[in-house]
């Protein structure tokens, strides 16, 4: 990327932003997918290890929407101080 | 014919103390008058001191972007009356460096432009010796068509909330293009663009406002051919393919 404009960012030069983005577009589309699925598994009652399975996917998902929200919160921070 | 007198608020930027003011001139309009032939007229009859750029005056150049009444707009294509307004304020687009009054720097913008290869890139024996004609099907110009009619004005970057918050943003015009060579079927860059938009601050950077499409005076649709092209950037990404059915379905 040496001919791209602006790219002191090591961030950017460092890691191919379509890998960080189709986690948080999975994570997007998914967590409220799972949550949907769990409030359906609710009467449920034989399945509770499906049930873990799915809190955990949603908690992984959730968790990982937040992390990669800071990094963008942090990357509009670092560009909004050098304007 | 019907004349009305229209006051134009100008927002004026002056280099040489740094500081924004704002001049007020009484035009007469008429149902044909746009923006730019009262800025000329100001010019002209009132105030000489007044800087504006312009060259075609038929929204052909995109040079007279500007901001008339809070929206990014050709000031040769609106017409004074249609603002349905007797006060109307005009300002330089603030999403690019202000160099005097109503002229923006544009040098950023055409690097971002130029950094996307805007042109049909051709890399192999073709380009040196060619032996046949690059015939385009109907169906395969229709599908860059829409996104070949950009001026390079400049209103949709200004109009971009994401470049007016992050200047390293390569912005909606530069984007749009990449998608609009990428799409051409005489084209073999695809890959070096994906590559070089495949960034946070290059394709990524779009968070979908949709400010561009609404303000192109062209009816280039910057919103859509960024979205198209991360669905191309994503199958680049995972897959290593890019998009070879590059025509529209008859």
């Amino acid at each position: 990327m040496g001919n791209w404009v602006h790219s002191n960012a090591s961030l950017v030069v460092a890691v191919k932003a379509s890998r960080v983005m189709v986690l948080e577009y999975i994570a997007m589309m998914g967590v409220p997918f799972l949550l949907l699925v769990s409030v359906i598994l609710v009467p449920f009652h034989g399945i509770q290890y499906v049930k873990y399975v799915v809190m955990a996917l949603i908690g992984i998902g959730a968790i990982m929407y937040g992390a990669i929200g800071v990094k963008d919160i942090y990357m509009k921070g670092e560009n909004k101080s050098g304007n | 014919m019907v004349t009305n007198e229209i006051k134009l608020n100008v927002k004026r930027y002056l280099p040489e103390t740094g500081e924004m003011k704002e001049s007020q001139y009484v035009v007469k309009a008429n149902k044909y008058t746009t923006v730019l032939d009262a800025l000329i007229n100001v010019k002209e009859a009132q105030d000489s001191t007044l800087s504006i750029r312009y060259s075609c005056r038929m929204g052909i150049c995109g040079s007279c972007g500007m901001v008339i009444n809070g929206r990014p707009m050709l000031a040769c294509q609106t017409h004074l009356l249609s603002l349905s307004k007797e006060e109307i304020s005009v300002g330089p687009m603030e999403g690019h460096p202000i160099l005097k009054d109503l002229v923006v720097d544009m040098t950023e913008f055409f690097d971002k432009h130029r950094s996307v290869m805007p042109w049909l890139y051709v890399d192999n024996e073709e380009k040196f010796n060619p032996e046949s004609q690059y015939i385009q099907q109907r169906s395969e110009l229709d599908y860059y068509l829409p996104f070949s009619y950009c001026i390079k004005c400049g209103l949709c970057v200004d109009a971009c909330p994401v470049s007016n918050t992050n200047p390293r943003f390569l912005g909606p015009q530069a984007l749009s293009q990449a998608y609009r060579y990428n799409s051409d079927s005489r084209d073999h860059g695809e890959r070096t663009r994906l590559e070089k938009v495949d960034a946070f601050d290059g394709v990524w950077g779009c968070e979908y406002a949709g400010a561009c499409s609404e303000v192109c005076p062209k009816g280039v649709d910057p919103a859509l051919a960024i979205q198209l092209l991360k669905l191309d950037v994503m199958k680049f990404s995972f897959t290593g393919k890019v998009n070879d059915r590059k025509s529209v379905k008859v």
